[in-house]
């Protein structure tokens, strides 16, 4: 299974890489228990800096597409393939444009929502 | 009378398959690609102006043809003027025999850096690699046994107190040399991908390949200190520069077999048809070093002069002999390199806050 990253595009490489991982677990290219290389290996394939692949890993994991077992290696989580079609940036775009859409309706200005969710990311309160 | 001339026909054995028949092959099979997989058609192989490796080949085959020829002249020399005939000129030779070899190998860098920049697409394989999909379990377990087995022999033979040999010194050159290769074997599987055109099968192909020489080359060189710690223990240390020459041979021609070129899939590095004038871009394509690349060189440079220099005059303070001098100037040199790029990558830290890739 081969995967391509254009360094070169807009889009974010860690990006490319868990996208492409999730078509080839949808595809059957990937199965459920077959290994992925190391981050150190798959960087040094792409010529990329380790942060960037540890980053797909990490995102990955978090949606239960891959399992780390320590020294073992990276696998495919058995049940990737269903968590593959959940897309979390596509939840929390459609979650925060429903959210926004209701602040306007209420007469909250757009600087105000900026300025409201900067300090929330930042744990901030007026 | 009789261990001269066999050593002089080894010794010219070695001048004409290191600077003659190896440097011949590889000149072909370049001459080859360059024939039948040209820039007009392949242009992703060649990221500078054909001009370039037209000079490269001429070069490379001026320095074998002098090397070859100072070869001749000092085997004439030696035939003429020694009475033992065991001038100790083999190793120093050899070194020099390597140096078209090594200058072509870092230009074979080059042109993979310039390869990597000239694109922006990078390809991998979702699989995994191990050392045991290049290379039988049985092989490394030879090579541990050998070296093992070489320790156990120095030990034993160091009770004799024999004075020209020292168990510490051997175990330490071929422990040092053990670590080196396995150090290339490892790069070799998990390091950077030079070629970024590179097709997957070729690239296993190239690993399990050089994987099994660097192991045979391990083997080769522990079995050859045994076999000259015993010719020299049974008083036949005159025909140590005969087997160093052998052993010389034995490696070069192992280290550099080529895989075939029909086994290469070229098609890789075709001309993309997509893009308009690829080829005119890659020919146009110079080499641009940043100023920190260009000082990152300076690092190393300096880090190898120094440590060279330093090997050379502590091996000239203690008396050593020419192939001591050569040696602990390439520890020292190795060593300043070693340091070189660690304060290289330290300056990186510094400057990006995160080491480099590239």
């Amino acid at each position: 299974m081969e995967i391509v990253i254009d360094t070169g595009s807009s889009h974010p490489v860690f990006s490319q890489l868990i996208d492409q991982i999730k078509k080839a677990v949808l595809s059957g290219a990937l199965n459920p228990g077959d290994t992925l290389p190391s981050i150190r290996q798959l960087a040094n394939d792409l010529a990329l800096n380790h942060n960037t692949v540890a980053k797909a890993y990490r995102l990955l994991e978090r949606d239960s597409v891959i399992e780390t077992k320590g020294y073992r290696g990276t696998f495919i989580h058995p049940n990737a393939k269903a968590n593959s079609t959940v897309d979390l940036n596509a939840w929390v775009i459609s979650k925060l444009t429903e959210i926004v859409q209701g602040f306007k309706e209420s007469g909250v200005t757009d600087s105000e929502i900026r300025i409201a969710f900067g300090n929330v990311m930042n744990n901030r309160t007026n | 009378m009789s261990d001269q001339i066999l050593f002089s026909i080894v010794f010219l054995a070695q001048i004409l398959l290191i600077s003659y028949y190896l440097p011949g092959k590889m000149l072909r099979r370049m001459t080859y690609v360059l024939e039948t997989y040209p820039p007009s058609a392949y242009a992703k192989l060649y990221p500078k102006p054909i001009a370039y490796y037209d000079k490269a080949l001429r070069n490379f085959k001026a320095m074998n043809g002098f090397i070859l020829l100072a070869g001749l002249l000092l085997l004439a020399a030696m035939y003429v003027y020694s009475t033992t005939g065991e001038w100790d000129v083999v190793f120093p030779y050899f070194m020099v025999q390597f140096i078209p070899i090594m200058i072509l190998e870092m230009g074979t860098f080059k042109i993979y850096r310039l390869m990597r920049k000239a694109s922006t697409i990078r390809k991998a394989e979702l699989q995994p690699r191990r050392l045991f999909y290049f290379v039988a379990p049985k092989m490394i377990g030879l090579m541990l046994f050998v070296y093992l087995a070489f320790i156990v022999f120095a030990v034993y033979i160091s009770a004799f107190d024999l004075p020209w040999f020292s168990a510490f010194e051997n175990i330490a050159i071929l422990t040092g040399m053990n670590l080196f290769l396995t150090g290339i074997i490892l790069w070799n599987i998990y390091g950077k991908k030079q070629d970024p055109y590179q097709a997957y099968e070729d690239r296993k192909k190239h690993i399990a390949h050089l994987v099994r020489s660097m192991v045979f080359v391990s083997i080769a060189a522990t079995l050859f200190n045994m076999i000259n710690s015993v010719f020299s223990a049974w008083d036949m240390r005159h025909l140590e520069p005969t087997i160093t020459s052998l052993y010389f041979q034995i490696i070069a021609v192992v280290g550099l077999r080529a895989i075939r070129i029909d086994n290469i899939d070229f098609e890789v590095y075709k001309t993309d048809p997509i893009l308009d004038n690829q080829a005119e871009k890659n020919q146009l394509i110079e080499e641009e070093t940043t100023d920190y690349e260009k000082s990152k060189h300076i690092y190393k440079m300096v880090g190898v002069s120094f440590g060279l220099a330093f090997g050379i005059a502590l091996a000239f303070n203690e008396g050593a002999t020419i192939k001591g001098i050569m040696l602990i100037g390439g520890v020292g040199g190795g060593v300043g390199l070693f340091l070189g790029i660690a304060l290289s990558l330290w300056v990186s830290h510094l400057r990006t806050g995160d080491s480099s890739m590239t």
